[in-house]
């Protein structure tokens, strides 16, 4: 065997050690790969306890809603109130949801920048509004109770970074308006739509860029809805990005909104 | 110069054996960490996972307390990866596996979760079943809706139902059944 050993080249001997050496390193090479260095801890976004905040900050102006986050909720559901000048928990500051004003058993915290509230038993659909030491100030949109017969939904359905805006259960619903939300990432989104014509404002807001668009819906695409989500919007995002369902209200020809709800309310694809 | 055909055959058959040697060594480390033994029984062990590592950009490789566990889906069983995280209070999943779950998440309680910075999201209040040494063992989790949230085993439901030991000797996590 010595012979054949001295026999047998360098060149084998070293074809082979790597070889070997090679497939013994490959799945260490494979688990490093799908390993990839990591930029932040795991641990984000841990679920904690929130006391109410008590601490008050003098409002420095009148108080603002920028954002009621979501804008539609089950009895016992968290909603965010985004705004400035809040204040926090104060005997003369009230939060009210359709006129009627919150007890403080149905906040969960309160400071200058956002209220966390739960939709309260026997709540009913409409504003939501807040005063601030006798300042008024409500949100533009409207805030829907959903229960198990709300119907009416809409979806953000996408992939490579391209979605559609579909509804489901509109009948009767001729106008849309909607806020799309860009919670992260750059560019603009591109919003065009097969069924009506779109009309397009974007403004900024300190939680991020606001694109409302408003449209009139077909009464066959209406309709339609009733059978199977009918596309409404298609939406091209940029790559990273993240955007929602801000704010989205559909109105009947009276006047009337359709009590309407949304899944996924953000995406990221 | 007659010995020097025994001494170049004896220099290429250590190589050899060395090649061997260290590429034995590697497939049995690669087998040893990758490996999770499950030990059935009340008092014993009933998962050892050996520590892993993760290259961190600004810290260099640190301990990565993961553990990949079966959990029960619509479909049948779904082996899962999770951070095992005793900061937090409840353990945590991105909302897009509700449905792989069977979970309707629109019918859970909606909640708000917070991070270390303060940054709030919200999730909804859930239930879902690992199986952890043979046994199947109800959960309570929170569906996140930030779609880059991590597979988080917290507190509630966890550690209070197992002992979860960090040992440093043996670089691995032992969970075991409570004693009492």
């Amino acid at each position: 065997m010595l012979k054949w050993l001295s026999r047998l080249s360098w060149k084998k001997i070293t074809a082979v050690s790597g070889l070997a050496l090679a497939l013994a390193v490959l799945p260490l090479i494979r688990n490093a790969a799908v390993n990839p260095t990591r930029t932040r801890s795991e641990a984000a976004l841990l679920p904690q306890p929130q006391p109410i905040s008590k601490e008050f900050v003098t409002p420095e102006g009148p108080p603002q809603i920028y954002l009621v986050d979501h804008f539609f909720g089950k009895v016992g559901d968290a909603v965010l109130i985004h705004g400035a000048n809040l204040g926090g928990l104060h005997p003369q500051s009230l939060v009210f949801l359709n006129g009627v004003a919150l007890s403080t058993s149905d906040l969960v915290s309160w400071t200058s920048d956002y209220i966390e509230f739960k939709v309260p038993q026997n709540a009913s659909s409409g504003s939501v509004a807040v005063s601030i030491l006798g300042q008024p100030a409500a949100w533009a949109g409207t805030f829907f109770v959903t229960n198990d017969t709300t119907e009416a939904e809409l979806r953000l359905v996408g992939a490579n970074n391209q979605a559609e805006l579909t509804a489901q259960n509109i009948s009767g619903g001729n106008q849309l308006l909607i806020w799309l939300l860009v919670i992260s990432g750059e560019g603009n989104l591109i919003i065009s739509s097969n069924v009506a014509a779109p009309s397009l404002a974007i403004f900024n807001l300190p939680i991020g860029r606001i694109y409302q668009v408003q449209m009139a819906i077909p009464a066959a695409t209406a309709a339609e809805s009733t059978a199977r989500p009918v596309s409404l919007l298609s939406i091209t995002k940029n790559e990273g990005q993240t955007f929602g369902i801000a704010r989205a209200e559909i109105s009947l020809p009276d006047g009337g909104l359709i009590p309407v709800k949304s899944h996924p309310l953000y995406v990221s694809f | 110069m007659e010995n020097r055909w025994q001494l170049i055959g004896l220099l290429k058959l250590a190589i050899l054996t060395l090649v061997v040697i260290v590429s034995g060594l590697l497939l049995v480390w690669q087998n040893k960490t990758r490996r999770q033994i499950v030990i059935p029984g009340s008092s014993a062990s009933i998962l050892t996972i050996p520590y892993q590592q993760t290259l961190y950009k600004h810290f260099g490789n640190a301990i990565n307390p993961q553990i990949d566990l079966p959990v029960k889906t619509a479909a049948g069983y779904k082996t899962l990866t999770f951070l095992i995280d005793s900061g937090a209070v409840v353990s945590a999943l991105p909302q897009t596996l509700a449905a792989d779950l069977g979970t309707d998440i629109t019918r859970l309680p909606r909640i708000t979760i917070e991070g270390f910075a303060g940054q709030k999201t919200f999730a909804y209040k859930g239930e879902f079943v690992i199986v952890l040494g043979n046994k199947e063992v109800p959960i309570p989790v929170v569906f996140s809706e930030n779609p880059q949230a991590s597979n988080i085993l917290g507190r509630i439901g966890f550690f209070d139902q197992f002992n979860i030991e960090f040992d440093a000797d043996t670089k691995s996590i032992i969970i075991t059944n409570r004693k009492g």
